[in-house]
């Protein structure tokens, strides 16, 4: 398949300064990619030049193999669409009116608008539902309302290609998904191929098939979202701490951030060791890191979703191979992290033969004196599955002096109290 | 849209009548009445083959009033009403400021000074068949318009507020300028002093030879552009991704607004706020779409500076009133207005 817009070695610079820097990528016929990165990076600069309002000193744009900056502007008006940034028009056009410039690349100077051209701006007005509000004016609309028209006036240029320039920033989240919903609708129905520039990186990770992540005017990466939106990318190129977790089922990354507030010193010395699995610790994980906490973990197999969020946050973590029993050794390992902690949380996870050795860890702490935290909102039995083994475990370890809590929110009272006494 | 196009067919005509009957009406009116059905009479005797249909006897004197005095002051206070309006409505839409216009950008300024040097220093002459005293207004015109759109300029964006204030400050300078030019120059005083407060007295056909060409260029190249200035008001990287050549456009707008503005000051002298209150009016009646705007602005314009030049001179006849004097005791107020209507609402 041949690229529909391939950028080759482009670099831009403004006045003296380099905005960007060798950029090289391509887009296939029908793909959906969003530009992203942080501001200032370059990412509406390098939009312009593909839409030819700026010409890079150096490499080259093609459309269909063809250099774009040479192509006539009409030309080009009939493939490529572009919905800028600001959308503010302070005149009072009807909406058919704004709609009906659309087609101005297809109007020869010295006549007027056709039958077609009445038709083809029904048609797109029909496709973004602008058809109702055809008779109002532009100024009088609503920012989701004039964006719709913005996207209908480019869609009756009839291009292939769509540019978007941040259309969803000042747009609350319904209209800000109303517009991506379009977009992603007219990307398949229309097979129109789409560069959108968006700051929301869960919304570009939610609707883009690929996304392009621009820092200090290069290509830092580019593939599926998957592979971009990764925290290591995240903090690379943004300098900000995040988590990044994976919507059930289609993977979709999605990005938290992990906020920098004040966090009292006696917190940042506490050390906490966290005895989980199977996806029970992942709530408390996510607030002891936030609280500031020295935290570690284990004993965890690979790939449980415990395990995920714990690397996440990279949290020192004993670790087994995956749905493999504890091993002595990973036991001893752990007991050795327990040593170091003053705090002992166990949370409610289920117990099997597998992980047996996680409940004598437990029991091994509290033996040892470590303030020990038992999560037990649930009868044991419930959550039991070595036909009694476990059961007989867990009641002698609450026999011994330990806090017994009952979720995360009595679980971290319990931990303030420790620290206060 | 084809009712659309009709009511404009409508509009367009109704304006053209309106003109015909003002300028008849203009004509008529004076320290001589002469009737109205006498003056339609002795100006279609002018029209060959019409000249048979009409039967005039005792035409002498009014035909002299008519054509010797009346006649060209009328037509030029329509073209300088027609150039001061298309001007105004270009200037309004390119820098999409409703406060824009050629007076208040100092464009006025600027075009009355070059008309007053080329006056001063003695170099009218005929260039091409054209008079070259336009050709210097216009000159002043463009380069105040590019001093003033300099200064206004951050980045590739033009800001309002600074544009209006260093029209203002050009333009003073400029009228100081045209002012200590008076100041050398007695023996041209009088002609300058009635430039800069704008006066369509003893103004004859010279002045229409003048400038008519310029005015109805000027005008024409506007029209044909009228489709793109819509697109221009949606912003310059909109108009951009719709294939127009941004750069060339505005400037040969720039250009042709100065060329009309320049004109006008060139045949009348600072005549200010027409290009102001017309485009705002007509904006009003028939919507922003310059395709009807830019022509019911021009027709209108013309209506508007003949109606008024009426008023300058038969209000307290025999004296008469520059008539630049009464477009600015009507246009400051109206100034005035605007400005509060832009602090209740954003748009124009």
């Amino acid at each position: 398949m041949r690229s529909k817009i391939e950028v080759e070695a482009l670099s831009y610079k403004y006045d003296q300064l380099k905005v960007l820097e060798d950029i090289n990528f391509s887009m296939q016929q029908g793909e959906f990619i969003g530009l992203i990165g942080p501001n200032g990076s370059g990412k509406s600069t390098l939009l312009k030049n593909i839409n030819s309002k700026f010409k890079p000193q150096q490499g080259l744009v093609y459309l269909d193999g063809d250099n774009l900056h040479q192509l006539d502007k009409k030309e080009l008006a009939r493939n490529l669409a572009v919905v800028p940034q600001s959308t503010e028009i302070n005149f009072d056009f009807t909406v058919e009116e704004i709609v009906l410039m659309g087609r101005t690349p297809y109007i020869e100077r010295f006549s007027s608008e056709q039958e077609e051209d009445f038709a083809i701006a029904k048609e797109v007005m029909k496709l973004t539902n602008t058809f109702d509000l055809k008779d109002r004016y532009i100024n009088q609309l609503s920012g989701g309302e004039r964006q719709r028209v913005i996207v209908a006036r480019s869609l009756a240029q009839n291009p292939e290609v769509l540019l978007l320039d941040e259309p969803t920033s000042n747009l609350d989240i319904n209209y800000q998904l109303e517009i991506m919903n379009l977009l992603k609708r007219l990307n398949h129905e229309q097979e129109l191929t789409i560069l959108v520039v968006l700051h929301d990186l869960n919304l570009a990770a939610k609707y883009c098939d690929k996304l392009l992540l621009i820092d200090q005017g290069q290509i830092h990466s580019f593939g599926t979202p998957q592979e971009i939106i990764t925290s290591e990318n995240i903090s690379e190129v943004y300098g900000s701490e995040v988590t990044v977790k994976y919507h059930y089922p289609d993977n979709t990354p999605y990005v938290t951030l992990i906020d920098q507030q004040y966090i009292p010193q006696s917190k940042l010395e506490h050390k906490i060791h966290l005895i989980c699995g199977g996806g029970t610790g992942r709530e408390l994980m996510e607030q002891l890191v936030k609280k500031g906490y020295q935290l570690s973990c284990g004993v965890v197999n690979k790939q449980d979703s415990d395990w995920e969020m714990a690397t996440s946050y990279n949290i020192e973590t004993v670790i087994e191979e995956p749905f493999a029993p504890i091993s002595e050794a990973k036991h001893q390992q752990n007991l050795n992290k327990i040593k170091t902690a003053e705090t002992v949380i166990l949370t409610e996870v289920p117990i099997g033969n597998g992980n047996l050795f996680n409940l004598k860890a437990a029991l091994w702490a509290a033996k040892q004196g470590k303030e020990v935290i038992v999560v037990n909102g649930h009868n044991i039995e419930e959550r039991d599955y070595t036909s009694g083994a476990g059961s007989e475990l867990f009641k002698q370890l609450l026999q011994q002096e330990i806090k017994e809590v009952e979720d995360t929110v009595s679980t971290l009272k319990a931990i303030d109290e420790i620290i206060k006494n | 849209m084809q009712k659309k196009r009709k009511s404009w067919n409508l509009i367009l005509l109704g304006l053209l009548l309106f003109l015909v009957l003002i300028i008849i009406t203009a004509v008529s009116l004076g320290a001589v009445e002469i009737p109205l059905g006498h003056v339609i009479k002795i100006i279609l005797a002018k029209i060959p083959f019409l000249k048979e249909l009409t039967q005039i006897s005792d035409v002498g004197v009014h035909e002299t009033i008519i054509f010797k005095i009346r006649l060209p002051r009328v037509l030029l206070a329509g073209l300088v009403g027609l150039a001061l309006a298309t001007s105004g409505t270009v200037f309004q839409a390119l820098l999409k400021n409703p406060m824009a216009d050629p007076y208040v950008i100092g464009i006025s300024s600027g075009a009355s000074l070059g008309a007053t040097l080329g006056l001063v220093l003695d170099l009218e002459f005929e260039f091409l068949a054209l008079n070259t005293i336009p050709l210097f207004a216009f000159l002043g015109a463009v380069i105040t318009v590019f001093i003033v759109y300099k200064l206004a300029q951050v980045g590739d964006k033009i800001s309002v507020s600074t544009l209006l204030l260093a029209g203002v400050a050009v333009g003073a300078f400029l009228s100081a300028l045209v002012s200590l030019l008076m100041v050398f120059n007695n023996d041209s005083m009088q002609q300058i002093v009635y430039w800069m407060m704008g006066s369509l007295s003893s103004k004859g056909w010279q002045q229409v030879e003048m400038i008519w060409l310029y005015i109805i260029g000027g005008y024409i190249i506007i029209h044909l552009f009228a489709k793109d200035l819509n697109v221009l008001l949606l912003g310059a990287e909109t108009a951009q991704s719709l294939g127009l050549e941004v750069e060339f456009l505005k400037k040969i707008l720039l250009v042709t607004a100065s060329l009309l503005a320049g004109a006008a000051v060139a045949g009348s002298g600072i005549i200010g706020f027409v290009g102001l209150i017309i485009p705002h009016l007509v904006r009003l009646l028939v919507g922003p779409d310059h395709r009807i705007l830019i022509p019911s602005s021009a027709l209108v314009g013309a209506i508007f500076l003949i109606s008024t030049d009426i008023f300058a001179r038969t209000v307290i006849a025999p004296t008469e009133i520059p008539v630049g004097i009464i477009t600015s005791l009507f246009g400051g107020p109206f100034f005035l207005y605007l400005l509060n209507k832009k602090k209740k609402t954003a748009g124009f």
